[in-house]
């Protein structure tokens, strides 16, 4: 049953499209949420480290349809 | 078991399930790639609240058998709606209404721990005056930094439409007919007024930046935008930003040719009342479940099906009317009624992949009845439809008819032949019958009191 186990997320985001709702989040919230959400990236710039995104607050529920080895 | 050809032919983006059609109804398969979801969806609250408030359509599990076994998890029964409409058939109002439903929907998925996945104008559909959600399969598990899937869909399919009506030209919704995704937003920034370009306003933002951030990461790997993340509470701040910008599009139609029309006409109240009674009358008499006002100004006589609980579709060409018609249902609650903006001289052709994501309108019926009140003449004159060709569409629309005949001697096609020769020597009473006589058998037939026209009961043969 390999075929039912692809990525669910069939719609193309597109790149451009994400970045600007950063922007828009940003903008209409002000700078506070701007600031929070690129602090990891600033952090991680000054000391030279590779960013990485936060994991997950809540592990996804256990997953029952493991993909075959 | 049925075959794969039930299976829609605009049902087929989405891994998640699809609608198949069998024995005249319309059913949803939900795939095992969408078994958690789906479960999330009806255990979790959201289908409850969204159900509750009239959002997103109901359904029921059914023991119906999967059109594709092998992906299955269950087959659901969603219920049915009376008639599809796509959002270029749309007026202002009923686009600007879907809009703001799929942001409410957003907001209210992620209070429940789930993300609207996607924000096509197609999954909207308008029940009883009101927009609802009718893809059950739209809702994806939210996870902690999320980013919006659906917004670029959203800007394309609501956003740039409506901006470009209300600030631009009404008629350019009709874009949408060419863009099956959505109008373009690199289209949609050049179309606009340049004074939407300054500041940080939502069309700023979202129609002229967003053009410009997507022809700038056109051809850029995902991988740069994969770790991007955003808070549940900065992702609300974006959809209420997008609410403000879309409530603050409005369009007021002003008086067209069409939207003044019953003030403008030589009928008298009395008249009208009358004309409203044979319509009623005859209606009754073919028993229709279902029927489409072509041609019906602001729906006027459209009601006299609606209000005996006949679902009516009733379309015009003209927007304003249609908005007046939509608004006018909207705040009295009434039912049973689908105005529609129709170009019956280019109807709503079918489009998409393989010509089969969209039917046409005449895909679409027959309907049981079809009405065409004071309209052939436009149809006649204006457009130089020969009769027998007006009367094999009406054939091809509805099993019976409803048609009125206005006379050259009345003021409205006086008007309409003011401007030009007369090359309709058919054009008249016995003319009609004639041509209508290969299509039609007369069922009934009266004057209308106080003019010179002339209602037609028709079955078609």
């Amino acid at each position: 049953m390999h075929h039912i186990l692809f990525n669910i997320r069939y719609l193309d985001p597109g790149s451009g499209s994400l970045l600007i709702q950063l922007i828009a989040a940003g903008f209409l919230g002000g700078a506070a949420i701007l600031a929070k959400m690129f602090w990891g990236r600033i952090k991680a710039f000054f000391k030279g480290e590779k960013y990485v995104p936060p994991q997950p607050e809540t592990p996804e529920e256990e997953t029952t349809d493991e993909q075959p080895k | 078991m049925s075959s794969r050809s039930d299976k829609l032919g605009s049902s087929f983006r989405d891994p998640s399930g699809f609608i198949f059609k069998r024995d005249d109804k319309l059913i949803r398969q939900v795939n095992l790639a969408y078994q958690k979801e789906y479960d999330r969806l009806m255990t979790g609250g959201l289908y409850e609240l969204l159900t509750g408030k009239g959002m997103l359509v109901s359904h029921s599990e059914t023991k119906e058998a999967p059109a594709e076994k092998a992906l299955a998890y269950k087959v659901i029964q969603p219920q049915q709606i009376p008639f599809i409409s796509y959002p270029y058939e749309w007026s202002f109002s009923q686009l600007k209404d879907a809009a703001l439903l799929t942001l409410e929907v957003a907001r209210l998925a992620l209070s429940k721990g789930m993300i609207l996945k996607d924000a096509s104008a197609y999954n909207i559909q308008f029940v009883d005056g009101k927009p609802v959600l009718i893809d059950t399969l739209s809702f994806d598990t939210y996870r902690e930094g999320a980013l919006w899937d659906g917004y670029r869909q959203f800007c394309q399919h609501f956003l740039a439409p409506l901006a470009l009506a209300s600030l631009v030209d009404i008629r350019l919704i009709q874009l949408l007919r060419v863009y099956i995704d959505g109008i373009p937003l690199d289209l949609a920034s050049q179309l606009l007024p340049g004074k939407t370009k300054v500041g940080l306003s939502g069309l700023a933002l979202h129609i002229h930046m967003h053009a410009n951030m997507q022809k700038q990461y056109a051809d850029k790997p995902e991988t740069q935008t994969t770790s991007l993340a955003m808070s549940k509470a900065a992702q609300i701040n974006m959809l209420n930003g997008l609410t403000k910008t879309v409530s603050e599009l409005k369009w007021e139609p002003k008086g067209t040719e069409w939207g003044e029309y019953y003030s403008a006409t030589n009928y008298s109240d009395d008249s009208l009342k009358k004309k409203g009674a044979i319509v009623a009358k005859m209606i009754k008499k073919a028993a229709p479940k279902n029927l489409w006002d072509l041609g019906a100004n602001n729906g006027l006589f459209s009601r006299e099906g609606s209000k005996q609980g006949v679902f009516t579709v009733a379309s015009d060409i003209d927007p304003v009317a249609v908005e007046k018609d939509y608004l006018a249902i909207k705040q009295t609650g009434e039912k049973n009624i689908l105005p529609l903006v129709l170009d019956l001289t280019n109807p709503s052709a079918a489009i998409g992949w393989s010509n089969r994501e969209r039917d046409s309108f005449f895909q679409r019926g027959p309907a049981d009845l079809v009405m065409a009140l004071a309209l052939i003449h436009h149809l006649a004159i204006s457009n130089n439809v020969p009769l027998g060709s007006v009367a094999e569409m009406l054939a091809a629309a509805g099993k019976w008819a409803i048609v009125e005949f206005v006379p050259k001697s009345d003021s409205q096609v006086k008007r309409l032949l003011a401007t030009r020769k007369d090359i309709f020597p058919h054009y008249t009473e016995e003319g009609l019958e004639e041509a209508f006589s290969t299509w039609f058998k007369i069922e009934d037939k009266e004057k209308v009191p106080g003019s010179e026209r002339t209602l037609y009961l028709l079955k078609s043969k």
